[in-house]
């Protein structure tokens, strides 16, 4: 399997980690914002769900594009 | 005020670490002659190392916690409560490493273990999180996110783990931010929990560290999640418990993603280590193997690379708790 892409590779998926964190926050802010005038009991359990869901997409974003950065390293 | 505060603290977490630090190089040879041992599957040589070190940490966090508990803590009922939780899920990593339980077992008994924490704790209905303020989770918050906190925390604390000195690393720097966090926002009585497990960690970590002469095993990876946890649900700062956990939940949803989650080492193997001590990876997700697969790496490298990660998450939470809130 490939793998030297080096310290650049590792910053990008640091990074990348990061920002699983800030997208899930923001998903949770948005449906927040948009739910609670409609529902305002129902907004809690709907944040959390999608700051799972937000969550869950950023990991799996994130194993494709280790993978993809793996692959460019070659060997 | 001040003395009377911190004295316990200082005193307890002084005696969790001096008491791990003693007890960690007697239980070696004691839990290698009943042949709890395991394999450390990242070195080229396999060598054995006794399991279940976790136990010295049990130990030393509840001598801490005795000691600063006699020399007179606040809120006495809740901090029972949450050593009661920490120490039953310490209890259920021992009978895991004895017995090798399934994930279900654990978990249910995880759900057990937070009985004391809910019977103790009211926490209202409002959960806060940063942009959005506090969240109304009604009778849930109590019955349902204590048992699920600290069942989840506990186990993805656990599932990220099997490298020299990473559970005991993460715990450090995961137990020592909320600590200070709690401190800053004048929540002692939860910071003393979060110390003196912060420091018998620590202790622990110089035996555990890269090369490591024991393992926790399951009683030490489960133990920062149950403190986590009870610390962030009665401290109320539930939003920096879970930026620590971060990294464990991206483990976990990797995990999750692939077929047969709970199989993966039956399935595909261990890592394997080449000479120059640097690790292949099996072809399967979790966070280290994403690592792994961007930079040639030996055990050592990938610990800090994974706790430099842990750290970030960790500064994240406190910082924005204390800018947001």
């Amino acid at each position: 399997m490939p793998r030297n892409v080096n310290n650049l590779g590792l910053l990008a998926l640091m990074c990348l980690c990061l920002g699983i964190y800030v997208f899930a926050i923001l998903g949770m802010y948005a449906s927040w914002a948009i739910v609670r005038p409609i529902h305002r009991e129902g907004a809690g359990f709907v944040t959390v769900l999608v700051g799972i869901g937000c969550f869950a997409l950023g990991s799996v974003t994130f194993w494709r594009v280790s993978l993809r950065l793996a692959k460019m390293g070659g060997e | 005020m001040i003395l009377t505060t911190w004295v316990p603290i200082v005193a307890g977490s002084a005696v969790a670490f001096g008491v791990t630090y003693l007890l960690v190089p007697h239980l070696i040879p004691l839990l290698e002659a009943h042949g709890i041992r395991g394999v450390d599957v990242h070195k080229r040589s396999k060598p054995v190392r006794a399991e279940m070190g976790g136990l010295a940490i049990v130990l030393g966090f509840a001598a801490g916690f005795g000691v600063a508990f006699t020399l007179g803590v606040h809120d006495v009922v809740q901090l029972l409560g949450c050593f009661l939780t920490i120490l039953l899920v310490g209890l259920t990593g021992c009978v895991d490493d004895a017995f090798n339980l399934g994930q279900r077992y654990k978990f249910v008994l995880c759900v057990l273990a937070s009985i004391p924490l809910m019977l103790v704790l009211d926490l209202g209905s409002t959960l806060w999180f940063p942009l959005i303020g506090l969240i109304n989770l009604g009778f849930t918050l109590r019955w349902v996110a204590i048992p699920l906190g600290v069942t989840t925390a506990s186990n993805l604390t656990n599932m990220l783990a099997g490298f020299n000195g990473l559970e005991a690393g993460m715990g450090v720097i995961a137990c020592g931010s909320i600590g200070v966090l709690c401190a800053a926002l004048g929540r002692t009585s939860s910071a003393l929990l979060a110390f003196v497990m912060f420091a018998a960690l620590l202790a622990f970590l110089r035996y555990n560290w890269y090369p490591a002469k024991i393992f926790p095993g399951d009683t030490g990876t489960l133990l920062p999640g149950a403190v986590l946890a009870c610390v962030g649900i009665f401290g109320h700062v539930e939003f920096a418990t879970i930026s620590m956990v971060v990294p464990a939940a991206v483990d976990f949803a990797l995990k999750m993603i692939s077929r047969n989650p709970f199989s993966h080492r039956g399935i595909y193997g261990d890592s394997h280590p080449l000479d120059d001590g640097t690790i292949i990876p099996p072809n399967y997700p979790a966070l280290a193997h994403a690592f792994l697969n961007v930079s040639r790496m030996n055990e050592k490298k990938l610990v800090a690379v994974l706790l430099i990660l842990e750290g970030l998450f960790a500064l994240l939470g406190v910082l924005l708790t204390i800018a947001l809130r």
